[in-house]
């Protein structure tokens, strides 16, 4: 493999690059699928191929092919200098990466028991178990489980001199109950909690997905006679089953400093979080600090290299609700908006890279993606019992369901898997047709307790969708139960 | 990778042949692709990408599973077929199996066009420049994308169905912002062949509506006729669209079910002014000639004057139900009226246009009530003229709400794979303001 590296590294160095890395990578995705007490589909693919990226007098190029032979690895890099080429013509802006070290390394995500080694029938009959857990709930009429195991192995080198081989394996096994009302023509349904992680057999065997099957039938049951919420300003506890969204989208996504510039302006949009805030915003209370992290065993975005050949780290986003840093990559780190926003706060200098370059593919281009990142865990005592007992007249939120946030991250609007009024410090019944509405920097200084590290867990996502072509990147969030005060609830019921 | 059709066949023979199972589909797929994007009046990241894709599902009576690789060697076939069949061994049996097709007749779609094939890799950087000189000119920002490549698929089984279609396929999107960030507007285009692109055109528009959603006036949320453009709407329809299976209606799951059971067909659901059908031979936006497991596309109504005529039916559905299997549309063509947007404008008293929508989701799959934001332009109409931009708007409002109170539409404009009008509605729900721009 490394011979076949050199082919592309060398090709670009002789075209006149300036900067070349290879990324071979085989990418293996099992699905088992079921419904009821049927297996919809089985299914094992592969994808083995190389993406080649040259940076040829400030200008980019990429080009990629399943075909990983030395012919088509030389054609590939051709392709990648010609188009470098071809785009000084529109380059108003040349490219510099910031430095890093050569790395010769190898990475393995850990996993204790290999998912592809545990045959598929065992892993259909484990899913038809738990619907038939389902189904034994009265009212509890449909049922759909699935297991996904994805493997990513892939090997950078570039012209800097590292040669990095990484092996990263992730696992989400979940279900959904749908419970129907047929005389009233009303359906609800509730997802389980099992969030994808970074691991191997072992987080499957440790959901319990059989013992957790009828409380979650139950509850779907329960969702169609729950009392529709009354709309209004409510405080909120959210779960971090639920609360590990609201983070994605309200905190993932506007520090990502590409968004902020503007080179996500045509598709996933840019950021309210300009340069000019950094080190003066209060993004949250005092109590709110967020950790990006892509170390943590686990998450779904640690790795121990980035796609820039970058050595992974945790930094700060957010640290006691003041808004101290951006998620970076090597380009990002040279932009003037960036070395002028941290000089205005008073920060060091950034001379490297956070690492938070991904590419969801061999074919795809590394850029800058979510990292893991983290609500840090209240510093004092506090058990969710405490939190319920302390707010008189709230909702309880578990699971996340429909997130939608505007273009620039201001305005959001989230609902949840179930809802429990709390009144008087007291859970007293199931709602339903809840969403809370909010805006960034609102919501999260309105946040006035969290739950300690006891209570922390993490949620995550396969599909974390940006750029163009769009690219889908995997990402964890952690967060234990917390208190947000005078939310904006809706009510979704409509009539048509 | 792009097969020819002799190649395709002879690949999936090779395959067929090393398959031991009761059943076989090969499925292919492949092509290049090329991309350029470019922002803040910069190119940025670009690809050339070559991929080929085999996928084979083997069944041993009623147990099946499906594997797919990259490689054509010898060897990776022959481990491709192995996985298939070693999974398909262990898998439950599968009560809603379907017998494989036999060969069909398909109808002659081709939609491939050589001039989006040979383009070449330089066009992306042409492309930028054109958008970028006339924005940096107007002290305007622009980002786009454009996407152009070739593709082929190819289907067989071991009861001799074959079919093969190569494709191409050129898309260009563009968003202007003004420099102080107070401006967005956004276009694009988009065709089988690349000659019918005019980016000028779209970075023009992008770049007119930068300019004049600047200075936007922020009115109240609540209920306002509507002017939704194509890119609107299809944003808009795209949920009540995926609603359209005929078996989450007929198991009671869906806006489509019916009260106490079964589904709507026959049913009034939305305004007799709404006419939605598909047909994959349509010039303006070709279709594929079959899906992945052979069933032929054919044209199909879906709704006529109001009234649901049909749903998506699986093979397997359709058989249970004594229907017809449809497959899933490849297009869309919603019937419009006979003036342009302009025209549209022109003979409206008082409404919100909206150039696009934005982070769309569902809230109530029951209602298909769904959530979701403007974005790049806003402006208020009233008495026949645009007057002012305004400010953005989050919305929780149902389509099927709203393909009630159409009040107008412009002729069908092609947006993506459909045929898509702009829609006047006389009402529509905004639940909040957004600060974004």
């Amino acid at each position: 493999m490394k011979e076949l590296a050199n082919v592309a590294l060398n090709a670009a160095r002789t075209g006149g690059a300036s900067y070349a890395d290879i990324r071979i990578s085989r990418h293996r995705d099992q699905a088992v699928h079921t419904r009821e007490d049927r297996v919809q589909s089985v299914s094992d693919a592969e994808s083995f191929g190389f993406g080649v990226r040259v940076l040829l007098d400030g200008a980019w190029g990429f080009a990629a092919s399943h075909r990983v032979e030395k012919d088509a690895i030389a054609d590939a890099a051709a392709r990648a200098l010609a188009m470098a080429r071809a785009n000084k013509a529109a380059l108003r802006r040349p490219v510099e990466l910031a430095p890093t070290d050569a790395f010769m390394d190898t990475w393995r995500s850990p996993v204790e028991k290999d998912p592809f080694a545990v045959p598929v029938g065992e892993k259909a009959e484990l899913l038809l178990a738990v619907n038939a857990a389902v189904l034994k709930v009265q009212g509890a009429k449909y049922v759909n489980s699935f297991m996904l195991f994805r493997n990513e192995w892939k090997l950078f080198a570039s012209t800097e001199g590292s040669v990095i081989e990484q092996d990263i394996t992730r696992v989400w096994p979940c279900f959904t109950v749908t419970a129907i009302d047929a005389d009233k023509g009303e359906f609800q349904t509730r997802t389980a909690e099992v969030p994808p992680r970074s691991a191997g057999y072992e987080h499957v065997e440790g959901a319990n997905l059989v013992e957790l099957a009828p409380r979650m039938a139950e509850e779907a049951v329960r969702k169609l006679t729950a009392k529709s919420v009354e709309p209004g300003r409510r405080d909120l506890v959210l779960h971090p089953t639920n609360l590990w969204l609201t983070i994605h989208e309200s905190v993932g996504h506007p520090t990502e400093l590409d968004r902020v510039i503007g080179q996500e302006a045509n598709y996933a949009g840019t950021s309210f979080l300009t340069p000019d805030k950094l080190g003066k915003l209060n993004y949250g209370s005092d109590l709110v600090s967020f950790r990006a992290d892509r170390t943590i065993p686990g998450g779904m975005a640690t790795c121990g290299y980035d796609d820039d050949g970058v050595k992974t780290e945790e930094w700060h986003l957010v640290k006691d609700g003041l808004f101290v840093d951006y998620q970076t990559t090597r380009e990002q780190v040279l932009w003037p908006e960036y070395r002028d926003a941290r000089q205005a706060a008073g920060l060091p200098e950034a001379t490297r890279s956070h690492g938070a370059a991904y590419a969801d593919s061999w074919g795809s281009i590394p850029f800058q993606r979510n990292v893991n990142i983290h609500l840090e865990p209240g510093k004092k005592p506090l058990t969710p019992d405490e939190l319920i007992a302390s707010t008189d007249d709230g909702i309880l939120i578990r699971g996340d369901s429909s997130y939608s946030i505007d273009h620039q991250r201001y305005n959001f609007q989230f609902s949840g898997q179930v809802f429990f009024e709390i009144k008087g410090g007291k859970v007293t019944q199931m709602l339903r047709d809840v969403a809370y509405q909010s805006n960034t920097v609102e919501f999260w200084n309105s946040c006035d307790a969290i739950c300690d590290e006891r209570f922390w867990a993490m949620g995550a996502t396969y599909y974390c969708g940006k750029g163009q072509p769009s690219q889908c990147s995997p990402c964890s969030h952690g967060a234990a139960p917390a208190r947000f005060r005078n939310v904006n609830v809706l009510n979704t019921k409509r009539e048509v | 990778m792009i097969l020819s059709e002799p190649q395709a066949r002879d690949l999936i023979g090779k395959v067929l042949s090393l398959a031991s199972a009761d059943e076989v589909r090969v499925n292919l797929s492949g092509g290049r692709t090329l991309n350029t994007r470019f922002a803040v009046n910069t190119v940025s990241t670009c690809g050339d990408r070559d991929d080929l894709s085999i996928a084979v599902t083997a069944w041993f009576g009623k147990r099946h599973a499906t594997a797919s690789a990259s490689e054509t060697d010898d060897e990776s076939l022959q481990r491709l077929v192995a996985t298939a069949e070693e999974m398909a061994r262990v898998a439950p049996e599968d009560p809603e199996y379907v017998p494989e097709l036999a060969p069909q007749e398909y109808l002659p779609i081709r939609p491939w066009f050589e001039s989006t094939a040979k383009a070449g890799s330089e066009l992306g950087a042409e492309v930028a420049r054109s958008a970028i000189e006339p924005a940096a000119e107007r002290n305007i920002t622009v980002a786009g994308y454009l996407e152009y490549g070739a593709a082929f698929r190819a289907v067989g089984n071991h009861k001799g169905i074959f079919g093969y279609y190569e494709s191409t396929d050129a898309n260009y999107s563009v968003t202007a912002r003004t420099a102080d960030g107070k401006g967005s507007g956004w276009a694009s285009d988009n065709s089988r062949d690349i000659a019918e692109l005019d980016y000028a055109a779209a970075s023009a528009r992008a770049i007119a509506k930068a300019e004049a959603s600047q200075k936007p006036k922020t009115l109240q949320p609540g209920v306002y006729p509507v002017i939704l453009e194509p890119a609107a709407v299809d944003e808009f329809l795209a949920y009540a669209l995926w609603s359209m299976n005929a078996r989450q209606a007929d198991e009671g799951r869906s806006f489509f079910a019916k009260k106490g059971g079964g589904n709507k067909i026959g049913e009034k659901v939305v305004g007799e002014n709404i006419t939605m059908e598909s047909d994959p031979t349509r010039k303006e936006i070709l279709g594929a000639p079959f899906g992945g497991d052979g069933l032929p596309a054919k044209p199909y109504v879906w709704i006529k004057n109001g009234v649901l005529q049909r749903l998506f039916y699986d093979r397997y559905w359709a058989h249970k139900q004594g229907k017809e299997p449809t497959g899933w549309p490849s297009n869309l063509i919603f019937q419009g009226g006979k003036g342009t947007l302009d025209d549209l404008i022109a003979a409206t008293e008082k409404a919100l246009l909206v150039t696009r929508f934005w982070y769309i989701r569902s809230l109530d799959p029951q209602t298909i009530l769904v959530t979701g934001l403007t974005r790049d332009g806003v402006f208020w109409v009233e008495d026949g003229a645009i007057r002012h931009a305004v400010k953005n708007f989050r919305f929780n409002e149902t389509p099927i709400a709203v393909l009630s109170k159409v009040t107008g539409m412009s002729k069908p404009m092609r947006f993506e794979n459909s045929l898509l009008p702009a829609l006047r509605a006389s009402e529509f729900t905004f639940s909040s303001l957004s600060d974004a721009v």
